[in-house]
């Protein structure tokens, strides 16, 4: 019987095909945009994880641009047992590159960040900051003015090398160092001075964005933050690593959640048009299935075959759904740098969608095919 | 015009018995063919009673119809109604899909009887390659498939010329004679009447003339 309906959806190439190409769309969508989405969490864990400590930003600002702290939190921050240092930062985002709108939206999916620290302090914790690979150049030095480092993105999309010179917002820095990363996102950020930054960020001297705190044990980074925030929650959000995973992790939860269903629209569309093809082969085979009936098919038989029909093009739709996915996935990153996660649980939720959606689609068409009279289906 | 009943068949009483081959023979709308599937357990009638083998086909639901078809009965159509995507041996296995049965014996019985209708060279043709009268014996051999114990076809020359026509309803008298196998052929072809052992003539619904044939007879 499996033999028969499948060789059924075979009679009308075209239309099998045209079915076939609603459900590999839909599966293909759902893979490709679940999968960046779950791809760029992966990547701000993986930046996340490069960071040791705690962040410190103003109650009630929403990144860290906006955030704006008195320097003096630096020596209160400080007295905090456990706490090694507070290096002060500086967040920035810069309207133009050389002549190239930067910023958001101008360097595909992640921008370009200006961040600003105080070397020093950095270097006095060593067990704070990124963890990156320098490629070319070297550190810049404490209270060294007007010196950039680079990430290699940053490097590659402006054709930059040690010793070039690089304008930001019409001011002129010279490239010291480009770093590696393993993010993107990090590769796409331009370290400078404390001073500088604030300089290019119009921020007063007695002020600063956030805060990196470097920890004597970082283990303990869920401990010190509750504490911080016992103390000063009025002021201060502060997040540890481990935190900041789970809060992006649940706002990127919900969002995948949201890309899913945007995504399975479209599949569920798709399953109209199995419907539909199942509905026309139906009809082209009236006379055949009243005269199965007529040889002893029950109902059910008839229900299975055209049941089968539909699983059929649920479960083909959905492997090639994967593949087309799968695709446009490495494309995407080839060609724009999107970030991926393929899991095996995100496979096998595209693929049941699809499987579902075909037993979903057969339903109607096979209780219509059960219900045909064989007298009058063998007139037809 | 809402309230009219017509009437297809009205006070028809008919026995058939084991090793018939009959005929029922009348023009378009005697009601032949309504005679066939209340017979044939493919409807119920309005009123009155069918029993098969002892069994009141009337007051049988869809399922147990559907499983007296199976168990006990093979149909003939004109169209012969073989699915086209599938060979001879699978047609005429086609009505045994559903039962649990063993798929090589099935095939193999199969085998033997599109070999009896004169088929052993067309086993794994499409009906699209075969000629009118190799369909109607591929159909031939699909209702014997599950040994039934009454055989109806419909018209079963109506879609053939007249020598190809005449093989066939020799392959099923054959089959009545050798076989011990009991047929009903519904037709508007006097000519079959020659074959007969029992003929029905019906006319207006109702039965006008039954006729033994001795000097054929099984």
């Amino acid at each position: 019987m499996i033999k028969l309906s499948f060789l059924n959806l075979f009679r009308k190439k075209t239309r099998t095909f045209l079915a076939l190409l609603g459900i590999v769309i839909g599966v293909a969508s759902i893979l490709v945009l679940v999968s960046i989405v779950d791809g760029v969490f992966k990547e701000f864990n993986d930046v996340l994880s490069q960071f040791q400590g705690l962040m410190v930003m103003e109650q009630d600002s929403f990144d860290q641009p906006f955030s704006r702290l008195d320097v003096s939190w630096e020596q209160k921050l400080e007295s905090i047992p456990g706490v090694k240092g507070a290096i002060p930062e500086i967040w920035y985002v810069p309207k133009k590159i050389d002549d190239k709108d930067a910023g958001i939206g101008g360097g595909g999916f992640s921008f370009t960040g200006v961040y600003g620290l105080d070397i020093q302090k950095q270097l006095s914790i060593s067990s704070t900051g990124w963890v990156v690979d320098f490629e070319q150049g070297s550190v810049i030095n404490p209270g060294e003015s007007g010196a950039v480092l680079i990430g290699k993105k940053i490097a590659d999309d402006y054709h930059k090398f040690v010793g070039s010179s690089l304008e930001i917002d019409g001011k002129k820095y010279r490239v010291k160092g480009i770093f590696e990363a393993e993010s993107e996102l990090i590769e796409n950020v331009i370290v400078m001075n404390l001073e500088d930054a604030r300089d290019l960020a119009g921020i007063p001297s007695d002020e600063v964005n956030t805060f990196t705190v470097g920890l004597v044990d970082p283990s303990r980074d869920d401990e010190i933050a509750k504490l911080m925030e016992f103390k000063y929650g009025d002021d201060l959000q502060v997040f540890s690593m481990s935190q900041s995973s789970d809060l992006l992790g649940g706002i990127l939860g919900q969002f995948r959640l949201v890309v899913f269903f945007v995504a399975a629209i479209s599949a569920v569309v798709a399953s109209v048009g199995i419907m539909n093809t199942i509905l026309m082969s139906i009809f082209d085979r009236i006379k055949e299935i009243g005269a199965l009936k007529a040889v002893g098919w029950t109902n059910s038989n008839i229900v299975k075959m055209v049941m089968y029909e539909s699983l059929a093009l649920g479960v083909v739709g959905g492997i090639v759904g994967l593949m087309v996915g799968f695709g446009i996935d490495v494309f995407l990153n080839s060609q724009f740098g999107l970030p991926y996660s393929i899991t095996p649980m995100l496979l096998l939720e595209a693929f049941s969608f699809a499987v579902l959606l075909g037993l979903i689609a057969g339903i109607y068409p096979a209780f219509r095919a059960a219900k045909l009279d064989p007298v009058e289906a063998m007139r037809y | 015009m809402g309230d009219s009943i017509v009437k297809a068949l009205s006070g028809v009483s008919l026995k058939i018995e084991k090793g018939d081959f009959l005929v029922v023979v009348g023009p378009s709308g005697s009601g032949k063919s309504t005679l066939m599937h209340i017979l044939s357990a493919l409807d119920h009638p309005t009123s009155g009673k069918v029993f098969i083998d002892g069994e009141d086909t009337s007051v049988l639901d869809d399922w147990h119809l559907a499983m007296i078809r199976r168990n006990k009965i093979g149909f003939i159509f004109q169209t012969f109604n073989l699915i086209p995507t599938l060979n001879s041996v699978e047609n005429v296995t086609i009505p045994t899909e559903p039962m649990n049965l063993d798929r090589e014996q099935v095939d193999e019985r199969a085998v033997s009887l599109l070999k009896i209708v004169g088929l052993g060279h067309r086993l794994f043709h499409k009906p699209q390659e075969l000629s009118g009268g190799e369909r109607q014996r591929v159909s031939i051999a699909r209702a014997l498939i599950n040994e039934p114990e009454i055989i109806f076809a419909d018209e079963p020359t109506g879609n053939l010329d007249s020598v190809t026509g005449k093989h066939i309803i020799e392959l099923m008298r054959k089959l009545n004679i050798e076989e011990k196998k009991t047929f009903v052929i519904v037709t508007h072809d006097q000519s079959l009447l020659d074959f007969a052992s029992k003929k029905v003539f019906l006319r207006d619904g109702q039965i006008i003339k039954l006729e033994l044939n001795s000097k054929k007879g099984a």
